[in-house]
């Protein structure tokens, strides 16, 4: 039995997730071992926003809550109304995002929307700029559930709604990027290979 | 055939293997998904005519479809470690909490039924770092408090969503090892209601023949 509990403190050392508790760990007393392992040496603690920057989350079960909320608001909403809550729930994820992140680079459109991406989703993304429009093609999104390709309603338009709203209000820091509006052209979610947004320069 | 016991070998795997699903699995900022939390409650809440109970109940049901759907992709690896015997609940539910959250849970504990006060056999695990309240009480759009959940009368709290994933996640465990239990979890102590800590309880209810 203890044997197993060593053998199991090893590993979790070895290949823990946490870079604060790498290689800082040491045996303390007892009492204290609970706490003190799994907090790497603090108490426990209520995370700011700010904190969650740091924490990275399997993804699994957002696009499936996703699915189950869209299915449910829009038989009482109907598909209009849902798309446009669904606009509206990005816009407010990228002025809840904004709050305590913002990408390094606004120098262009293209910049900010990769390094969202990264920051978010810890991958990159291809993008495609053109003179008067840049389009967006994501292979994995998010939101929209492998299981569910028969949609009437494209789900990843809540990232559609995230990016136009996150670059609209880096405007007010950056004049010279352009007031852009967002739009979902193909969604996984209605059968599509891939979802795909464009964003249209004003 | 279900393993009596996990066994050492078992414990191994399980420590080696969350590490390695971890690594595999698909990753999101925590400050996204604390936000998208809050954007899909925020969803619920005015769809029950901004009703914070109510839009928890249905948060739980979403959870119990979200576990389902989940656990049985994982199924088929988690076998190798499924057991019979509840204490080693403690063990499997580690596991899991790390392949889905990449965090440790604290002190996991099984404990044992109580005949003379009818108390049910239990799992208790603390979470250090709870990722879905942080920062909302800052956050004014939805006050979150133990009236407005109304947590005396219905026992829910803001992590319902996770006590539903969990409660069909462990039942379909034990439906997998053949256990005659029903499963309910409770977010026991939250920090929305003024707890220092966030707990999850699941009760093993056995069920009536």
């Amino acid at each position: 039995m203890k044997f197993t509990r060593i053998i199991g403190f090893l590993i979790d050392n070895i290949l823990t997730n946490d870079e604060e508790k790498k290689g800082k760990r040491k045996r303390k007393s007892k009492e204290k071992s609970k706490v003190e392992i799994f907090t790497g040496g603090k108490p426990f603690i209520e995370l700011s926003r700010a904190e969650l920057l740091k924490i990275k989350n399997q993804e699994a079960f957002i696009p499936i809550i996703y699915a189950h909320i869209v299915g449910l608001i829009k038989v009482k909403y109907g598909n209009e109304r849902t798309i446009e809550r669904l606009r509206e729930m990005g816009h407010k994820l990228a002025e809840g995002l904004l709050k305590y992140w913002k990408p390094s680079n606004t120098g262009s459109i293209r910049d900010i929307v990769k390094e969202t991406y990264k920051f978010m989703l810890y991958r990159n993304i291809h993008v495609k700029e053109e003179p008067h429009e840049i389009n967006i093609r994501d292979f994995n999104c998010p939101v929209c559930y492998f299981d569910i390709a028969d949609s009437d309603i494209p789900f990843c338009v809540v990232i559609s709604g995230l990016i136009e709203q996150l670059i609209n209000l880096l405007r007010a820091k950056n004049p010279k990027l352009p007031k852009i509006e967002c739009k979902t052209l193909a969604s996984r979610s209605m059968g599509a290979p891939y979802c795909e947004h464009l964003i249209e320069i004003k | 055939m279900p393993k009596e016991r996990i066994g050492f070998f078992g414990k191994i795997l399980a420590k080696i293997g969350k590490h390695f699903y971890w690594w595999r699995a698909r990753k999101m900022n925590g400050l996204i998904m604390s936000l998208d939390f809050l954007e899909c409650v925020r969803v619920i809440y005015e769809y029950h005519g901004n009703n914070l109970p109510l839009a928890l109940k249905t948060f739980k049901e979403l959870g119990r479809s979200a576990g389902q759907s989940v656990i049985y992709e994982f199924l088929d690896a988690g076998k190798r470690i499924f057991s019979r015997r509840l204490q080693d609940f403690p063990i499997l539910l580690e596991s899991s909490w790390y392949i889905f959250m990449g965090d440790h849970i604290s002190g996991a504990e099984f404990i044992a039924e109580r005949y003379d006060t009818d108390e049910p056999a239990r799992l208790v695990w603390q979470v250090p770092r709870c990722v879905f309240c942080a920062g909302l009480k800052q956050d004014t759009s939805i006050v979150v408090n133990k009236e407005t959940m109304d947590w005396e009368k219905t026992k829910l709290t803001w992590g319902s969503v996770v006590c539903g994933v969990m409660e069909s996640a462990l039942q379909s465990i034990l439906d997998y090892v053949v256990l005659p239990f029903n499963v309910k979890v409770e977010e026991s102590k939250c920090v929305m209601k003024g707890d220092r800590v966030s707990e999850y309880t699941a009760y093993f209810l056995p069920k009536k023949q």
